[in-house]
């Protein structure tokens, strides 16, 4: 078995390392508790929420495990490792559109015909981006070692670019779009334990946004090791904020629920009647 | 009791009590006056509504049900797990009193727990023409029931007897 000299590894890379990990850790409690809301409601859309937070943090763990065989083969790219890496966008897109039809079920009002559109113009999108992606793990192998392609013509074009923009796209519309609705419901109610909740869900969801789009600057800033360690680890805090703070909107714990509630008239009243 | 076991032992005691009674009766405003202390006009209940009150040394799960007929067949459901019942009458409508009465009837008899505490609730205290409380005693033969039982006479809108009528159950539970 070959060994790694831990010395030869940068600290930059542990850190990234270390903080994708603890990331990861507070992906999979965030999992663990949808799953355990899902067997207590077993409900179609505690299943695509989970489903989509499943698939989220399966790519935070193909994520890691691609930067540890990477650092584990001294830089060399094998092919597994290189197929590991070609996984993240073909699970991320599934995993948006698990997000959207659950906001679709409690938070968004869209129509079946703008449904059916707009899941049609994401598995397009899902569908060329698997296209691509296959034909570069059979025949080329230079989608993310090699990002750039020299046409016949004078322009350089890069296939990494338009998936990331895809991927971009889809998911400032979908979070955003459910953030601010969950927002704007929040201010309209009137029950506390509703309106505190919807608040969570919206502030979580567009940190999440916020450490996604960190997460896609930072890997086109791996040129300047100081900026990156620094958004890096903004978007492991923006991550870990986001978890926490979605698994009190999402889930609603009972404790965070009697944190929000005030106490009940009839309370109030017995309380009282206790202290005399 | 063993030492761990007194250490690790739960002060508070739990209580699962549902309310019950014919559409219209006033269970939902009821519910919503102990939570708000005012008249909160409802819409009819669709399934469940659940409230939780937070009390020294219990806490109290209240379950109130729909009234509807068809919702009917799942009172049991949750009646049998419950520690008590409380039955609201809508006492200004004479016209739904055997009704009333049926669905009391059936509702007590499919229960097992001897220990069982019912509260009746006279509701609609506020409106005209309406039945004496001796006279709904009699009627509903309360006096052969083999529960604790106990009858207010109450007003969700007015607010009158809520707070004492919950408190006597309340007092039966904490012993």
């Amino acid at each position: 078995m070959m060994m790694v000299d831990l010395s030869l590894i940068e600290p930059a890379s542990f850190f990234i390392i270390v903080s994708s990990v603890i990331n990861m850790a507070f992906s999979l409690a965030l999992v663990i508790t949808l799953l355990v809301n899902f067997f207590r409601k077993k409900t179609v859309g505690t299943f695509m929420l989970l489903s989509s937070y499943f698939l989220f943090s399966l790519t935070s763990a193909f994520s890691i495990a691609y930067r540890i065989s990477l650092i584990y083969n001294e830089g060399v790219m094998t092919d597994t490792i290189y197929q590991m890496g070609s996984l993240t966008p073909m699970i991320i897109l599934p995993a948006f559109a698990f997000l959207y039809f659950f906001g679709c079920r409690h938070i968004l009002k869209d129509n079946e015909i703008v449904k059916t559109y707009l899941f049609a113009i994401i598995m397009v999108i899902y569908g060329l981006i698997t296209a691509v992606i296959a034909y570069d793990n059979i025949y080329t192998n230079s989608l993310f070692s090699e990002p750039t392609y020299i046409t016949n013509d004078v322009f350089t074009i890069s296939y990494t670019w338009p998936i990331l923009v895809a991927q971009i796209v889809i998911s400032i519309f979908v979070t955003s779009r459910i953030g601010i609705r969950a927002l704007r419901l929040a201010r309209k109610s009137d029950q506390p334990i509703r309106k505190r909740g919807l608040q969570t869900i919206g502030i979580g969801v567009f940190l999440y946004l916020l450490a996604g789009l960190l997460s896609a600057f930072d890997s086109s800033i791996s040129n300047l090791p100081a900026l990156m360690i620094t958004v890096s680890a903004f978007r492991a805090l923006a991550y870990a904020t986001a978890y926490v703070t979605m698994y009190l909107g999402w889930v609603m714990p009972a404790w965070y629920r009697k944190m929000i509630r005030k106490k009940s008239w009839f309370e109030m009243q017995y309380q009282q009647l206790q202290k005399r | 009791m063993s030492f761990l076991q007194r250490l690790f032992r739960t002060r508070t005691k739990h209580a699962d009590i549902t309310i019950c009674g014919l559409d219209d009766a006033g269970k939902t405003t009821i519910l919503r006056f102990l939570e708000t202390g005012e008249f909160v006009d409802t819409t009819p209940t669709m399934g469940v509504n659940r409230e939780t009150l937070h009390l020294p040394n219990l806490q109290v799960n209240v379950f109130d049900l729909a009234g509807q007929e068809d919702f009917r067949n799942m009172w049991h459901n949750i009646n049998e797990k419950s520690d008590g019942i409380v039955f609201v009458i809508d006492r200004s409508n004479v016209m739904r009193f055997d009704e009333a009465k049926e669905v009391f009837e059936q509702t007590i008899h499919a229960q097992l727990d001897q220990d069982l505490i019912i509260l009746i609730l006279l509701n609609k205290s506020d409106e005209p023409n309406v039945i004496e409380k001796s006279l709904f005693i009699e009627e509903f033969n309360l006096l052969d029931l083999p529960f604790k039982w106990a009858v207010f006479e109450t007003s969700a809108k007015t607010g009158d007897g809520i707070f004492n009528s919950f408190k006597w159950f309340v007092d039966e539970f904490i012993g």
